[in-house]
């Protein structure tokens, strides 16, 4: 009796083991698309930033106050050779220890996101939403004009600045809180002064479109019209 | 047998309910009175989907954490576009300024493509569900904290010593306004608040747009870093702004009851001081009265308003 029993195990368990190795000899394409499974005894943390792959980040470990993470992948606002990708790979994913944490999001501009109270537990992973909006200053017309220009961003006073930028060819959009701002473009020497409000909300691109006329270019048309 | 699963299941209930107490400690509970006077109980409240207020004093932007507010007042009426505001926090300070309102009536031809406006909207949860309040009609919030929840101090005070070895007693010590210090670590920006700090000492620097920082914390840690003291005058950079940031980076008010104000090129050393533990205890316990006083005072004002109201529309 013992010997069929035994040849018919043997025989389930080779047939295990032959199809546990078909699937694992396959493509590994599957596997590929599929994010990594979290690490033993490790939790992990997404960032939710609607539609943003990188951002400036770390993380503190609220028992030791000590820096457990950071990201920094991206360069300054006002780096004039600093442009957006479309072949971002997402970076805002960390496995952690299990523990509570708190996240510091670096934005463009002075106030950073602060998430607290991140309890990040074993095995489970754990999203959090980064409140943080783009917005993106774009010159209308007069192809080569203005292409770099700095400029300032103020706050809705206009009594603080947060922070610098600098505009590009390429897409260069500066991430910074939700909420509203303005900013400030001044050439003394083209004489031109322009500033715009901007209102940057969560998940959404804001485009600020500045009309590149110069005052020589203007003044035809004022002439028209009178 | 049956020992180990139950042993397992409290222990994993446990970390649920720990998960969850921690998770909620964030949520900000409060009563909301519009300009009807109807009230609400609201949790998880928001405003403008942020736990953070931003207001004006004096023309210079706040932020402040909602678990530092008491009350908000907002006056003025629904129309108004800068609002005045009360805002009284926990230790007992009150801080009158504006706060922003329906600002987003940006012309289409400045913002345009996919922006959107921002919604000033207090949000939150009631027992009857989700609550929207537009900010115009919202008149009087009350926060509600637990008695635990630490007081965090709003203010240090200490001396700031310049380059030719001058000292000033400050308090009210702020950095641009804020009750943080940001500095540079590379390309890393890191904030601390002043109150964990004991010594800012800063260093010479060959060039002199970026100096370089030691910061000691009350604990003994020290951290290096730099901050940006360029005087160099930005492009769009108005005469206050400017002034404001080249010579007023600490502020503070002196003995004297004067506004003090000193630039990052000019300060060597900041020394904060810090009340020793029977004070802060007594502090504490003088601030929970100070806060218990004022909520009789606004509850006070809470019953005297509809009065007012009534008779206003009678």
């Amino acid at each position: 009796m013992n010997g069929p029993v035994v040849s018919r195990v043997i025989a389930t368990a080779l047939a295990a083991v032959w199809l546990s190795a078909c699937a694992s000899t396959g493509s590994g394409g599957g596997a590929a698309y599929m994010p990594p499974p979290i690490p033993e005894g490790k939790g992990r943390l997404s960032l939710q930033a609607a539609g943003i792959n990188q951002l400036n980040f770390y993380i503190v470990d609220d028992a030791t106050g000590e820096e457990v993470y950071e990201d920094m992948p991206r360069a300054s606002s006002r780096s004039p050779s600093a442009y957006d990708s479309g072949a971002e790979q997402n970076r805002l994913t960390v496995d952690l220890d299990p523990g509570t944490y708190t996240v510091v999001v670096n934005t463009d501009i002075d106030d950073d996101v602060v998430i607290d109270d991140v309890v990040v537990q074993m095995g489970q992973e754990v999203y959090k939403t980064v409140r943080v909006g783009r917005f993106q200053v774009r010159f209308q017309g007069a192809s080569g004009f203005a292409s770099q220009m700095p400029f300032l961003i103020f706050d809705w006073n206009m009594s603080t600045i947060l922070g610098r930028g600098m505009t590009s060819s390429e897409v260069r959009r500066l991430i910074v809180p939700e909420g509203r701002y303005k900013i400030r473009i001044e050439n003394s020497a083209s004489g031109f002064d322009i500033i715009k409000p901007v209102e940057v909300t969560f998940g959404r691109i804001t485009q600020v479109l500045i009309p590149a006329q110069t005052q020589d270019e203007t003044a035809p048309d004022q002439s028209q019209q009178n | 047998m049956s020992s180990l699963p139950l042993s397992h299941l409290a222990s994993c209930a446990i970390l649920l309910v720990g998960g969850a107490v921690a998770l909620q400690a964030a949520d900000i509970e409060a009563t909301v009175i519009d300009r009807q006077g109807v009230r609400h109980e609201v949790r998880k409240l928001e405003i403008r989907s942020s736990t953070i207020l931003e207001y004006y004093v004096s023309g210079k932007r706040r932020r402040m954490d909602m678990a530092r507010i008491e009350r908000i007042h907002i006056g003025g009426t629904a129309q108004d576009q800068e609002a005045p505001v009360t805002v009284t926090l926990r230790t007992g300070r009150v801080e009158v300024g504006t706060i922003i309102i329906n600002g987003g009536s940006s012309p289409h031809d400045d913002v345009v493509g996919g922006g959107g406006q921002i919604s000033d909207r207090l949000t939150g949860s009631t027992s009857l569900g989700p609550l929207f309040v537009p900010l115009s009609d919202v008149r009087d919030v009350l926060f509600l904290h637990d008695a635990d929840e630490p007081l965090v101090p709003d203010e240090v005070a200490g001396s700031i010593i310049d380059t030719r070895g001058r000292r000033f007693d400050v308090s009210d010590i702020r950095y641009r306004g804020d009750e943080a210090f940001r500095f540079q670590q590379g390309r890393k920006r890191r904030r601390v608040a002043l109150r964990h700090l004991s010594r800012l000492e800063f260093g010479d620097s060959p060039g002199g747009e970026m100096r370089p920082v030691k910061l000691t914390y009350r604990t003994g840690k020290v951290v290096q870093g730099e901050v940006d003291a360029s005087t160099v005058r930005l492009a769009g950079e108005g005469d206050h702004v400017y002034r404001t940031r080249v010579d007023s980076a600490f502020t503070g008010i002196s003995p004297t009851g004067a506004a003090f104000g000193i630039g990052l090129k000019r300060v060597m050393l900041v020394l904060i001081e810090h009340a020793t533990e029977e004070e802060e205890t007594k502090a504490d316990s003088s601030a929970t009265e100070g806060a218990a006083a004022g909520q009789d005072s606004s509850s006070a004002q809470e019953r005297a308003a509809p009065q007012g109201g009534d008779a206003g529309d009678g």
